[in-house]
């Protein structure tokens, strides 16, 4: 009985936030469900039906891109690139706050992740406030507050825990069907990542696997504008999805070739063979990196 | 109103927030998401026994009614180890195959593999693949793990898709 009256009141309470979100917003076509919806459409299940196919889409998440270059070597790592704290005061409206709430989650993560601990609490704190006035403060108990506070110094624990902070807002911001402060999210968290890494390759050399990695990004950023697509009737989003197809036109010029896929097993895995080798030129390198700064600056309104 | 709607709004995000956290890599239940199947896959997919995986930000889970495909975009990077599992609420086997975007070959069915739930893969190039995931039947009914009354009338169950990853050891290829 108690458990059914929760049930009842927290039903109710969703209801009210999704009303209030919708009426800050003005707009309630993030919630327009469609025949082919994303996971973060939460309301896809009302749609469900076997006759119509559902399409998900997912994007590699930061750590995925730190964690690999800290792997193979971490060369040219610095905290000069994170985007300033005090820019935080610039942000103001839901636009900035999303874009940048992806930026300093993703600095808090570089931080952790190439042993800045002490300078990512300053990411972490402005990330916890981005996330109250985002209406996601839940992500950020104080009992997380106190595990990152204690584990400043100690990179594994403090990068799981940064990596579950990115998760938990994701996760956070799906259940809560804020579809265009998502992607919003993700875009900056996507950005600010390629950012960091640009400028730890500051030096072509077509055999580092770190250019490849970059280069790589061009099918990251294919799905990440798909997924925008879906959300493009949100002002903020359509003006991000605008900036990144500059990006996209750079990526497109980049070289591939495609050779038959084969199978074979190794060590209990199965190994994919074939596929598409993309390949980089140190001019399309510079060119990527130099939007990559210019959308960055725009999103950050830094310099 | 205004008090009452800062504790909903507690309540909801609080709520969900701390179970989200406490459901990666927990077997806590889950509560009060809109999403009925909100990180299913990290409380009912398996988890690869290997040492060195981490949890990917790629997986998915969703609600399935019984017949219904679904097709996940990701993005598979060389030189990395991924495992990938897929689980249905009410433990009914699914069939999924890994489709390379590009070249539009199939390279993987589980259907040719003993309808394996789970694999690992490495990839000799990076990869944009679809994960076409089926869940088979769509005549059944009032079974277990059902959602009816949620999906309109129709049966309904939640499916998921954990992806881990690792980077592949050196004497990968």
């Amino acid at each position: 009985m108690k458990k059914l009256k929760m049930k009842k009141i927290i039903l109710f309470a969703n209801a009210v936030a999704l009303t209030a979100f919708l009426s800050a917003c003005g707009n309630a076509d993030d919630n327009a469900t469609t025949a082919n919806v994303d996971s973060t459409a939460v309301d896809s299940s009302a749609m469900m039906s076997p006759d119509e196919p559902q399409e998900l889409i997912s994007i590699p998440a930061p750590d995925e891109m730190f964690s690999f270059m800290k792997d193979i070597g971490g060369e040219g790592k610095s905290a000069t690139y994170l985007n300033n704290p005090d820019n935080y005061k610039n942000y103001v409206d839901t636009k900035s706050k999303a874009l940048n709430f992806g930026i300093y989650a993703t600095d808090f993560l570089y931080c952790s992740t190439f042993d800045y601990g002490a300078e990512g609490l300053k990411y972490f704190v402005n990330v916890k406030k981005l996330g109250d006035e985002l209406g996601i403060s839940g992500v950020i108990s104080e009992s997380m507050s106190d595990r990152i506070k204690k584990n400043i110094g100690k990179t594994d624990s403090l990068t799981d825990l940064s990596n579950t902070l990115y998760f938990s807002a994701i996760s956070e911001l799906e259940n809560s069907e804020k579809a265009s402060v998502l992607s919003l999210v993700i875009v900056g968290g996507w950005i600010e990542s390629m950012h960091l890494v640009t400028n730890m390759v500051k030096k072509f050399k077509a055999d580092n696997p770190a250019i490849d990695r970059i280069a790589e990004q061009k099918y990251t950023l294919d799905n990440l504008l798909v997924y925008l697509d879906k959300h493009k009737s949100d002002a903020n989003v359509s003006a991000v999805i605008e900036q990144l197809n500059e990006l996209k036109s750079v990526f497109d010029q980049l070289k591939e070739e495609s050779t038959s896929g084969t199978v074979s097993a190794k060590n209990g895995k199965k190994v994919l063979g074939g596929g598409t080798k993309i390949s980089i030129t140190e001019a399309q390198y510079k060119a990527i990196s130099e939007k990559v700064k210019s959308i960055h600056d725009n999103f950050t309104m830094g310099k | 109103m205004k008090k009452f709607f800062s504790i909903s709004l507690t309540l909801v995000f609080g709520l969900s927030a701390i179970t989200g956290m406490a459901q990666r890599y927990g077997n806590v239940p889950k509560v009060a998401a809109s999403n009925p199947c909100s990180d299913f896959h990290k409380k009912s997919c398996l988890k690869s026994p290997d040492e060195g995986f981490t949890y990917n930000g790629q997986s998915k889970s969703a609600l399935f009614a019984k017949g219904q495909q679904s097709t996940m975009k990701a993005v598979f990077y060389k030189g990395m180890d991924y495992h990938i599992s897929v689980c249905t609420e009410d433990e009914t086997q699914a069939n999924f195959t890994i489709k390379d975007v590009k070249t539009g070959e199939v390279l993987y069915d589980n259907s040719t593999d003993n309808n394996t739930q789970e694999i690992q893969i490495s990839n000799e190039n990076t990869r944009s693949v679809n994960i076409q995931v089926t869940l088979p039947g769509g005549d059944a009914g009032g079974e277990k793990g059902g959602k009816k009354d949620m999906v309109k009338g129709q049966e309904g169950m939640c499916a998921g898709l954990l992806i881990e990853h690792r980077r592949s050891d050196k004497t990968g290829f």
